[in-house]
């Protein structure tokens, strides 16, 4: 928890010279951290864990959820005072295009903020992060150690943009690679970059989103939770206010689509759901 | 996360087409054509039911209603043309509310006339090309607005050549 909290502080001044929210106490399940030189060269171990997600990208590309995503303000009393609440289908349309079905959206009662398009875009594609060989270069990945989530063995990065491009969003956080599987199992940061411009306040919580491994292959994302204190400094027609936000984001009912196009893991093709991979990954 | 105001629409205009902001409007290329046509009137020979962007077609015991590419329009018929259409991006549960409103406030607000059309998936509003960039505008504030890959340019009027409102960083 310490470790977490400290981490939230460190963002903040990292990602823009001065806090525009505070972070909250996330949840324990993390071990020691085990800061001594890897093994493996950790540049080798980056590498890795970048083409198996790169993998896992793609299989995801074939896999249709449901995205339950709910929105909260908190009031003084701890008391739940506006939501967003909307549950998505992303399947595919009949041409076999990526596409989101809005399944229930009842009224959205949030009052003292609105949901701005970046936070859409982080609930559709920051929250459930993926780091990518192909997107890998646009971040500095730092080894910081090694470390257990609850039983998985963990080799433990901060995660941070090289660059700043317009109109996308990055991870500026910490992200846990499972020491076998080499894939992210827990990402925990915030999606920058904020905008803190006088009358242009769009201001994000730190998140953590935990995966699970769903396809007996691959861990998915199925769960995140953010909750911060957002600072919005006021400017014309609004007054300066601190808001509590606390997010939920559940992804289920993983399913994989018909397709023609193979799915490789670790050298093999597993397009089948019901090969099993000749060489199964070491036990835990 | 943005504060309620931060896009100036709080005050004055209410907050009742606050709650959608997550919904996107794409403006669909070409210019569109309400057509009135006596009732009972068979389907035109003019009329082709696969010309995009949109083509509807509407029988009523006190008339047909058709809107389709002007371009397909003939010389002659009781028709409004320069009209362009707003399609609400994804497929819309039957169970939402408020959808339509959340647009036709702002347009109201902004005294832009609009036509209205739903389907079985989405909802299309039309307005007219002359004042698509205040549409765009009063809209801006509550929707993500994109344009068809078509007519990206028409959206340079507005001030937004891509999403509007514009990512601010």
């Amino acid at each position: 928890m310490a470790v977490l909290v400290g981490l939230g502080c460190a963002l903040s001044a990292g990602a823009q010279g001065k806090d525009s929210f505070t972070p909250m106490a996330m949840d324990a399940g993390f071990g020691v951290m085990d800061i001594s030189a890897p093994a493996m060269a950790p540049e080798e171990i980056i590498r890795q864990f970048a083409a198996k997600e790169s993998e896992f990208q793609q299989a995801l590309n074939h896999y249709t959820y449901r995205r339950v995503a709910r929105v909260q303000t908190i009031d003084d009393d701890n008391k739940v005072d506006g939501e967003y609440y909307e549950v998505d289908d992303v399947i595919f349309d009949s041409t076999g295009k990526r596409t989101e079905k809005v399944v229930f959206a009842p009224e959205n009662t949030l009052e003292r903020v609105s949901m701005s398009p970046s936070d859409l875009q982080d609930i559709q594609r920051g929250y459930p992060f993926v780091l990518t060989a192909e997107e890998i270069g646009q971040y500095d990945v730092k080894y910081v150690g090694r470390q257990k989530v609850d039983e998985v063995d963990c080799y433990v990065f901060d995660v941070s943009p090289k660059v700043i491009e317009k109109k996308k969003r990055y991870l500026l956080g910490r992200i846990w690679v499972d020491a076998t599987d080499l894939q992210i199992v827990v990402t925990n940061g915030r999606m920058v970059p904020d905008d803190t411009r006088k009358n242009n306040e769009d201001l994000h919580p730190p998140f953590m989103t935990w995966r699970q491994q769903v396809d007996g292959h691959y861990w998915f994302p199925v769960y995140t939770k953010g909750e911060g204190v957002l600072h919005f400094a006021g400017g014309s027609g609004y007054m300066a206010q601190d808001v509590h936000m606390r997010d939920t984001i559940k992804y289920t009912d993983y399913k994989r689509f018909g397709s023609t196009t193979k799915i490789i893991y670790e050298g093999q093709d597993i397009t089948d759901p019901n090969k099993q991979p000749e060489t199964k990954p070491q036990p835990k | 996360m943005t504060p309620t105001g931060a896009y100036g629409i709080a005050a004055g205009l209410g907050l009742a087409y606050l709650g959608r902001m997550d919904l996107t409007l794409r403006l669909l290329d070409g210019e569109l054509a309400i057509v009135r046509l006596e009732p009972r009137t068979a389907l035109p020979d003019w009329l082709s039911l696969t010309s995009l962007p949109l083509v509807s077609v509407t029988w009523t015991t006190e008339e047909v209603s058709v809107v389709c590419a002007a371009s397909a329009v003939p010389a002659g018929l009781r028709c409004e043309r320069g009209w362009r259409a707003l399609r609400v991006e994804g497929t819309l549960e039957f169970a939402l509310t408020g959808v339509l409103a959340g647009i036709l406030n702002p347009l109201a607000a902004a005294g832009i006339s609009v036509f209205s059309l739903s389907t079985f998936d989405s909802d299309y509003v039309l307005v007219r090309g002359d004042r698509l960039a205040e549409a765009v505008n009063a809209l801006g504030t509550v929707f993500c607005i994109e344009a068809a890959e078509e007519c990206k340019s028409d959206l340079a009027g507005t001030g937004a050549s891509g999403p509007w409102p514009p990512a601010s960083h």
